[in-house]
């Protein structure tokens, strides 16, 4: 059985926010359902960690929320983008990808091309 | 800009306690109900679809716990809550809560005001801009200092724009007669140069200082004192007059009442004389970044470029400048003095701790079983201590409001009743801002730091033992830090106990030291040089010999002396030698010198100074100026060995030197012919000091343009015949001022021995408190031990053992922490007297004060733990055997 991974608070909030950019307005479920569809099942350990993060990025003005009536007609709590969730989804992506690239650099290289 | 705003948003949480728990339970239930509804889609019965659901979310508690911690200030949040439980635990145990209270309160109140003392009179003294960097610069010769760098007014424009220096000022007393009271007195008025105020940077509190433009103005700002005593201080006194010496001044402003300088009571400009030959003493501030050295350099550059103008004054060959700050050449004793308090009170404070740190223990202790509960219940170790911290920090913060108003109380009680000359003037006693800071500081500081040792026992998991209220050697570990602690106080209440004997000794020992004077019933006065006189010198032998003869009339007046010398006045240093030995005009450097006292016939007598050999001089020999002396036995010791010196000459180069002002006897000569042997007279505020070298003349050798000191030895109080010498001297003389009449022996408690005396007081009621606070640790740690140890004491009766023994056994187990603190109090005590007795030129160098700290601890320690042992001594065998 592969072990899942309990994802960093900083690499879920990047999620949320991509998720939330991709498909709009969602509730907590949807987004947990998402990120767990995208990373194939292997990321949370406990979906509830969400929760935290949505309240931390909500705090700090990258998301809103409100109440609202879901697909089925339950009530849920719906997390919306803002304009400053969006611009620090833009500022965060290039980091991470810069990190990413740097990373990648690092394991193409092979002894003999440092020789 | 992000955490800025999650910073607000969790503060408006944290101030409104909004409490965002519903919120979130409504989202988790939701939550799982989707993925309930999605494990029932997928084939699962609705129940076990629930219970998936309800893992797959995780543990509920912990991710409320980190929203929660997410949402405010979690530490802030627990510390509120912990100073709310640790408020309610000490309304619990009120006499508990009121013990440590009070112990911190009188470390931290006592603390305080030896720290108010501390900010007054060494980090504020004086109320002038940048006063720290203000030098006065002072001539060192072969032989010692040599008095202070004075100039004229001319060379004072120099010495300004000299490369070293960025400003400077000139200031000289004068004490002129004013006659505003309706008689006429003396005051003390100081002259300064015009850029003084600026120099100084003090506003005035109403009207203007002086400027440069004042200078030759006959314009007066007057010392808020002053202004006071002699004035209704308010808008209307300017544009008033004042006279001086016959002179008017116009008065222009009033300075604030802080500022003295120098005790003036008012200020008037130095005038721009044409005058070189009168200089004035110095005060300037070197630029930014001058060393004291370059400084230094660059002024006696300057000096000897002054000098060479004059052909009458020579500098010794070897002389340099030294720039001493103002703040150590004025007041340098009380900084000692109050140094050694600030010592003394730190280990007080000391002491104060640790005992509030063995009352905490005792309580954890008692709480043992509630910290074990809650270790059991999840809490962790860093909470509990963080309570105990905490309670530590409220109790410690309690004891130091307590304290501040202890502290503002011992202030206010100190500013009445200290002397005026025992703190440096323009220093304002007060609990202000910085001693606030201070005692916060200190209350805090202290919480944290003795709170640590209990918090770390209560914080102790002992999760292999039992959760059993009765488990009964839980305690070691508690034991043994609080007999720590009683050691560590034991050993210095010692230390507080010795410095204070020392103290209190050495006070005794000034009181009681044979002084060689009889300081009893005995008024002094003096006589400020009246105007309107003739200064010639039969004009003044004659008008002294007539206020002698007036007073000596005064009913009561047992008898009457005029001259220039007083018995704690230490007379003028001046040179002298042997007839035969020539001298060059380098008199600083070559000639030996002594305290002249200028004294009449009747000066001896009156102050029962002994005549060891030969006699005394006559009255007809003062009033002829003969040249006689009489000398102390230590000169006649170092001078003449064992030769008899009755009979031999002195050379006295001052008697005939040319100096201004100085009345002399038509046949001035500089040989004086010693008559006598006098006892020696010791410096009254230095027990043990060497008798200074003296010589008694005639005063009317050397007849000073100063003031006249008057002393009259009465049968009754002094004071009583004050009003009849006005009288008299007023029909000498109306235009004779009075000024400071005084009974010697108020000189010498308050003047001289004043500090002596308050140090002895406070180190008194310092050790005083320290033991106070020692015997309610060592009562407490016993009464607890007692308590701890009733079980086995009941055992040991109910198998026979006599109460007497129990007591025996409960009262040396803290017995012998005693005498393990004295045994390290007492070497300790030893190196603390080494450094007091570097700083303080009054200890005692014995160690018998050793011997009655010593007993005192011991007794006081006895009774402290006797009350717990007895209590032991009677525990009921059959109650502890029940409760078995």
């Amino acid at each position: 059985m592969k072990q899942k991974k309990d994802v960093q608070q900083g690499t879920l909030a990047l999620m949320v926010l991509k998720t939330l950019d991709v498909l709009g307005p969602l509730h907590g479920y949807a987004i947990a359902r998402r990120i767990e569809q995208i990373s194939g099942d292997l990321l949370f350990v406990n979906q509830g960690t969400l929760y935290p993060v949505l309240l931390r990025l909500e705090q700090e003005g990258a998301i809103q929320s409100e109440w609202g009536p879901s697909e089925n007609n339950r009530r849920a709590r719906f997390y919306e983008l803002t304009k400053a969730g969006h611009k620090l989804l833009e500022a965060e992506k290039r980091d991470w990808e810069q990190t990413a690239a740097i990373i990648a650099r690092f394991f193409e290289v092979k002894a003999k091309d440092l020789s | 800009m992000r955490p800025l705003k999650r910073f607000f948003a969790r503060a408006l949480n944290f101030a409104v306690s909004r409490s965002g728990d519903e919120r979130l339970r409504e989202e988790i239930e939701s939550h799982i109900a989707f993925q309930a509804d999605e494990n029932i889609r997928a084939g699962m019965n609705p129940e076990e679809a629930r219970r998936q659901a309800r893992l797959k979310f995780g543990a509920l508690q912990a991710i409320r716990e980190e929203y929660h911690a997410q949402k405010t200030f979690p530490l802030v949040e627990n510390l509120v809550r912990d100073f709310r439980y640790a408020a309610r635990n000490l309304l619990k145990y009120p006499s508990f809560a009121i013990t440590a209270i009070l112990t911190m309160a009188l470390g931290i109140g006592t603390t305080s005001l030896v720290f108010s003392l501390f900010y007054a009179v060494v980090v504020d003294p004086y109320p002038y801009r940048d006063a720290k960097h203000i030098v006065q610069l002072g001539f060192v010769g072969k032989q010692g200092p040599l008095g202070f760098m004075a100039v004229n007014t001319v060379d004072f424009e120099t010495v300004r724009h000299a490369s070293t220096v960025a400003d400077a000022m000139l200031a000289d007393p004068s004490d002129p007669i004013t006659t505003i009271a309706g008689y006429p007195e003396d005051i003390t008025v100081a002259r300064l140069s015009s850029n003084a105020f600026e120099f100084l940077g003090v506003a005035p509190l109403l009207g203007r200082t002086l400027t440069a433009d004042d200078r030759d103005k006959q314009l007066i700002v007057l010392g808020y004192r002053f202004c006071r005593s002699h004035f209704q201080c308010d808008a209307n006194v300017l544009g008033r007059t004042v006279d001086l010496d016959h002179q008017q001044f116009t008065v222009v402003g009033v300075m604030p009442e802080r500022f003295t300088w120098e005790e003036a009571a008012a200020f008037i400009p130095l005038s721009q004389d044409i005058n070189t030959e009168e200089t004035h003493a110095l005060f300037l501030r070197p630029k930014n970044a001058v060393s004291a050295m370059d400084l230094s350099a660059e002024m006696l550059t300057l000096v000897r470029k002054f000098v060479l103008a004059h052909d009458d004054v020579q500098l010794p060959a070897e002389i340099h400048l030294v720039a001493a700050p103002i703040v150590q050449t004025r007041g340098n004793m009380a900084q000692r003095w109050v140094m050694q308090l600030f010592a003394a009170v730190c280990i007080l404070l000391l002491i104060a701790c640790a005992n509030f740190s063995i009352l905490l223990l005792s309580r954890t202790n008692a709480r043992h079983h509630e910290f074990q509960v809650r270790h059991a219940l999840g809490a962790s170790r860093r909470r509990i201590t963080h309570q105990v911290l905490v309670e530590a920090v409220l109790i410690a913060c309690c004891g130091g409001m307590l304290g501040v108003g202890m502290a503002s109380m011992g202030v206010a009680a100190l500013r009445n009743s200290l002397n005026r000359s025992f703190l440096p003037t323009e220093a304002t006693l007060a609990v202000n801002v910085w001693v606030l800071a201070f005692s916060t500081l200190v209350s805090v500081g202290t919480g944290i730091l003795f709170g640590l040792m209990p918090g770390f026992h209560a914080s102790k998991n002992l999760s292999g033992l039992r959760l059993n209220p009765q488990f009964a050697s839980r305690s070691i570990g508690y034991r043994r830090s609080q007999r720590t602690l009683i050691a560590s106080q034991v050993a210095l209440a010692l230390v507080l106990l010795a410095i204070a004997g020392a103290s209190i000794r050495s006070f005794v020992a000034l009181y009681k030291m044979d002084l060689g004077f009889n300081s009893h019933h005995v008024l002094a006065f003096r006589l400020p040089p009246s105007g309107g006189q003739d200064s010639s010198w039969t004009t003044r032998v004659g008008y002294q010999a007539q206020l002698r003869e007036a007073l000596s009339r005064i009913p009561g007046v047992m008898a009457a002396s005029i001259g220039e010398a007083m018995p704690t006045g230490g007379g003028m240093r001046m040179e002298y030698g042997l007839p035969t030995e020539r001298y060059g005009a380098d008199m600083d450097v070559k000639m030996p010198r002594a305290d002249f006292e200028f004294v009449d016939s009747h000066y001896l007598s009156l102050f029962d100074i002994p005549v060891r050999s030969g006699r005394g001089f006559s009255q007809d020999e003062q009033e002829a100026a003969e040249p006689v002396a009489l000398i102390n036995q230590a000169f006649a010791r170092r001078l003449f060995g064992v030769e008899n010196p009755l009979g031999r000459m002195l050379r006295v180069p001052p008697l005939v030197a040319g100096y201004k002002d100085v009345a002399r006897p038509p046949h001035a000569t500089e040989m004086v012919r010693i008559i006598g042997i006098t006892g020696d007279v010791r410096a009254a505020w230095i027990p043990g000091a060497p008798h200074r070298e003296t010589i008694y003349l005639p005063e009317s050798l050397f007849a000073t343009p100063y003031s006249l000191l008057v002393h009259l030895r009465t049968s009754g109080d002094p004071f009583s015949i004050l009003d009849t010498a006005r009288h008299m001297i007023k029909q000498v003389n109306p235009e004779q001022a009075i000024s400071n009449p005084r009974t010697l022996d108020a000189i010498l408690s308050e003047d001289l021995r004043s500090r002596d005396r308050w140090l002895a007081i406070l180190t008194g009621i310092f050790s005083g408190s320290a033991l106070f606070l020692a015997v309610i640790g060592l009562y407490s740690v016993a009464s607890f031990a007692v308590c701890q140890r009733s079980r086995e004491f009941g055992l040991r009766i109910a198998l026979g053992a006599a109460p007497s023994e129990i007591l025996r056994i409960a009262l040396f187990a803290e017995m012998r922490m005693v005498l393990v603190g004295m045994g390290i109090g007492i070497p300790l005590t030893f190196i603390v007297r080494r450094i007091m007795g570097s700083v303080m030129a009054t200890a005692s160098k014995d160690l018998w004060f050793l011997l009655p700290a010593s007993v005192t601890m011991i007794l006081v320690s006895a009774f402290a733990t006797y009350l717990p042992a007895r209590q032991a001594a009677r525990v009921d065998p059959m109650v502890t055997l029940r409760s078995e």
